[in-house]
């Protein structure tokens, strides 16, 4: 307890709540701005942190953190861009309600919805860190390979109407995954055409502008003699969510998709967007009103922007108890913690038991002002949409283009989400789900990773599926996943079993 | 059709995948199944899925008839803009990104702006319209170049 008011009383300090304020506004700046994102946030604060103290270098880059990942709805609400990876889910109906004029209240609903998800992560940071990391770290390759085909099975399966073309989609997004050097020995170039700046493989950031945002401007430059959306709302200087849309009957959605975003966090490597994406399909899954998702309604926005923060105190889970990160903006906070001559990990709890209250504390209150900061500027954001597409498209091109220069200072990636952009417009417009294909992309090499260790521990994949473990489960679970939703969406065999169905009531 | 084209891409490009992961070296003591194995499997995959969907296409003949959305991409407004913006992406190398936004976005505007309303606008309005973009490229240029330091492509001119 005395570990936890001495923490206390170092936040409440007005210099570190100043840092989670400016850290969670940069986040959210970066956040929004597609081709910008949360690790190019931290990485160049992180030379700013060294001159503050470690409290106040972790109230920094844990603002930035947590505004980078809330952010990314702004663009993804509306303009249909996701700002970060983690926001994707968050277009299938953040964008639909924006064209219904309620771009604000999708807004209002999203950071809402991210404010409970950090909330809650932050929470379970501070009592079940430790018993959590023990569980995961249990896991072995064989086990997150299974999560992971698991992870993409659900959501090539779930995600659009027709199974066969999620799996199409899945499979491309896991192929451009394969470029570049391989995974596990980094000897192999593969699929380069000789292209040396492939042989680092493709950038998501990259990918996330190419199939989102170039589709997307190419789109509205076809519907530039349309109306303009106009986002309806009050004048009133603090927005959340309408009655109808934070009520009682929400409270299961928002604890299954926090518990989901937080469990997705604590698992290195799986990352935000992975969470959102699970979440949502877990909430269409659930949901009474199925029909109702990716038409423009709130349950989508809170299962995607609920899960995508919750994964952010998750990820600081097998941080601080472990010293592995759970992403790669974690990787950053942590070498910044040990610049400052923290060691993470086990001994942290020990040597350091107030810091991780800290951590704890700064978590909640930069997703406080992350929710103060956004509902507080909605008007402002939602007028992005009333600006005509003539002004609109071409300055968003030229953030993509200085977007895609600054990931690897080179615009060869500039002409390649031009290519990624033309692959994007063709599939999305004769609907091939474009969320499984960067699911497939994002989760691509770490799959691999894991099976091919799973191959040199075991010995082969029979072996691998004759060990009784979460991985074998996860399989066998991905493969009945595939089969129900190929029977289910089958329209031939639907129209069979309704021909049944009547035939046998006519009978009667 | 189109959509049985578009499949046909795929798997021809998983061939040649297939073909070129033949020269990729196993290490003697990688039990993984190495450079190769994971590669195969999707491709693989890859090719039965767009298969089996190509059978469907050509089994029912609505599917078949259904027309694929590829090509509008390269007519009127959008065949415009894809247009501006491989020549931006060429101008950029070539001129240098401060100088490549500026006519970038200074041509596509008007040109949009035109397609929108049939005008280009009055003269002073398009001189305050032409001073805000070059303002805003400015802008992120300076605070891309000059502040967070990010190298931006300078062109022959060497800006």
């Amino acid at each position: 307890m005395s570990n936890f008011l001495d923490a206390l009383g170092s936040v409440m300090n007005p210099e570190v709540l100043l840092l989670i304020l400016v850290g969670t506004f940069v986040g959210i700046i970066f956040g929004a701005i597609p081709g910008l994102n949360t690790p190019i946030a931290v990485a160049l604060l992180l030379p700013f942190s060294y001159k503050l103290g470690t409290i106040p270098a972790v109230a920094l880059l844990l603002g930035v953190y947590m505004g980078g990942i809330s952010g990314g709805l702004v663009s993804a609400i509306l303009l249909r861009i996701p700002g970060t990876a983690a926001a994707i889910a968050t277009t299938f109906d953040g964008y639909p309600m924006t064209r219904k004029g309620l771009g604000a209240e999708a807004m209002a609903i999203g950071t809402f919805g991210s404010f409970i998800g950090g909330a809650f992560s932050a929470i379970v940071l501070a009592f079940l860190a430790a018993p959590l990391t023990k569980i995961a770290i249990q896991f072995g390759p064989w086990d997150y390979f299974g999560l992971m085909v698991f992870a993409l099975s659900l959501v090539s399966a779930l995600v659009g109407k027709n199974v066969l073309k999620g799996y199409i989609s899945m499979l491309i997004g896991l192929f451009i995954s394969c470029i570049g050097l391989s995974s596990l020995d980094g000897l192999t170039k593969r699929f380069t055409l000789g292209m040396y700046q492939l042989e680092g493989g493709v950038s998501m950031v990259i990918l996330i502008i190419g199939i989102y945002a170039v589709p997307e401007i190419l789109r509205a430059a076809g519907r530039l003699k349309e109306d303009v959306t106009t986002a309806h709302f009050e004048k009133k200087r603090f927005y959340v969510p309408g009655k109808e849309n934070r009520g009682k009957k929400f409270w299961p959605l928002w604890l299954q998709s926090s518990i989901i975003g937080t469990f997705i966090g604590i698992m290195p490597g799986l990352g935000s967007s992975t969470g959102a994406m699970l979440s949502y399909t877990a909430a269409q899954k659930t949901s009474k009103e199925k029909e109702k998702f990716s038409t423009g309604c709130a349950e989508g926005i809170y299962a995607s922007e609920v899960a995508n923060n919750a994964v952010t105190g998750g990820a600081l889970i097998p941080m601080l108890s472990l010293g592995i990160p759970g992403d790669s903006v974690t990787a950053i906070i942590m070498a910044a913690l040990i610049l400052q001559g923290i060691s993470v990990g086990p001994l942290l709890f020990t040597q350091h038991p107030d810091l991780v209250y800290v951590i704890v504390l700064v978590t909640f209150l930069a997703n406080l002002a992350m929710f103060v900061i956004q509902s507080l500027g909605i008007p402002l954001f939602a007028r992005i949409v009333q600006v005509p597409r003539y002004y609109l498209l071409p300055l968003i091109v030229m953030c993509c283009a200085i977007g895609c220069i600054s990931v690897n200072n080179r615009l060869f990636d500039f002409y390649l989400i031009i290519v990624l952009g033309i692959l994007g417009y063709a599939m999305e417009n004769n609907n091939y789900p474009l969320p499984p294909l960067l699911l497939g992309f994002i989760l691509g090499s770490d799959t691999e990773l894991y099976l091919r260790r799973s191959l040199m521990y075991y010995g082969s994949f029979g072996n691998c599926m004759k060990m009784f473990s979460a991985g074998t489960v996860l399989v066998i679970a991905a493969v009945v996943v595939t089969v129900v939703a190929l029977a289910m969406k089958s329209e031939t065999l639907m129209s069979r079993l309704r021909r049944k169905g009547s035939a046998g009531t006519g009978k009667k | 059709m189109g959509e049985i084209i578009f499949l046909v891409f795929f798997i021809v490009l998983c061939l040649l995948g297939f073909g070129e992961s033949t020269t990729w070296k196993v290490l003697e003591n990688d039990t993984s199944g190495g450079p190769a194995f994971w590669p195969r499997i999707i491709m693989a995959a890859l090719i039965l899925c767009c298969v089996i969907r190509i059978i469907m296409i050509l089994r029912d003949k609505e599917e078949f008839r259904k027309k694929f959305v590829f090509l509008d991409l390269f007519y009127g407004h959008r065949g415009v803009f894809l247009l501006a913006l491989v020549l931006y992406a060429v101008g950029i190398a070539v001129l240098g990104f401060l100088i490549a936004t500026i006519l970038f976005l200074n041509i596509i505007v008007s040109v949009m702006y035109y397609f929108a309303r049939g005008t280009l606008g009055k003269p002073v309005f398009i001189a305050v319209r032409t001073v805000c973009l070059c303002a805003a490229a400015f802008g992120v240029y300076y605070f891309f170049d000059s502040i967070l330091r990010i190298m931006v492509p300078t062109g022959i001119f060497g800006i």
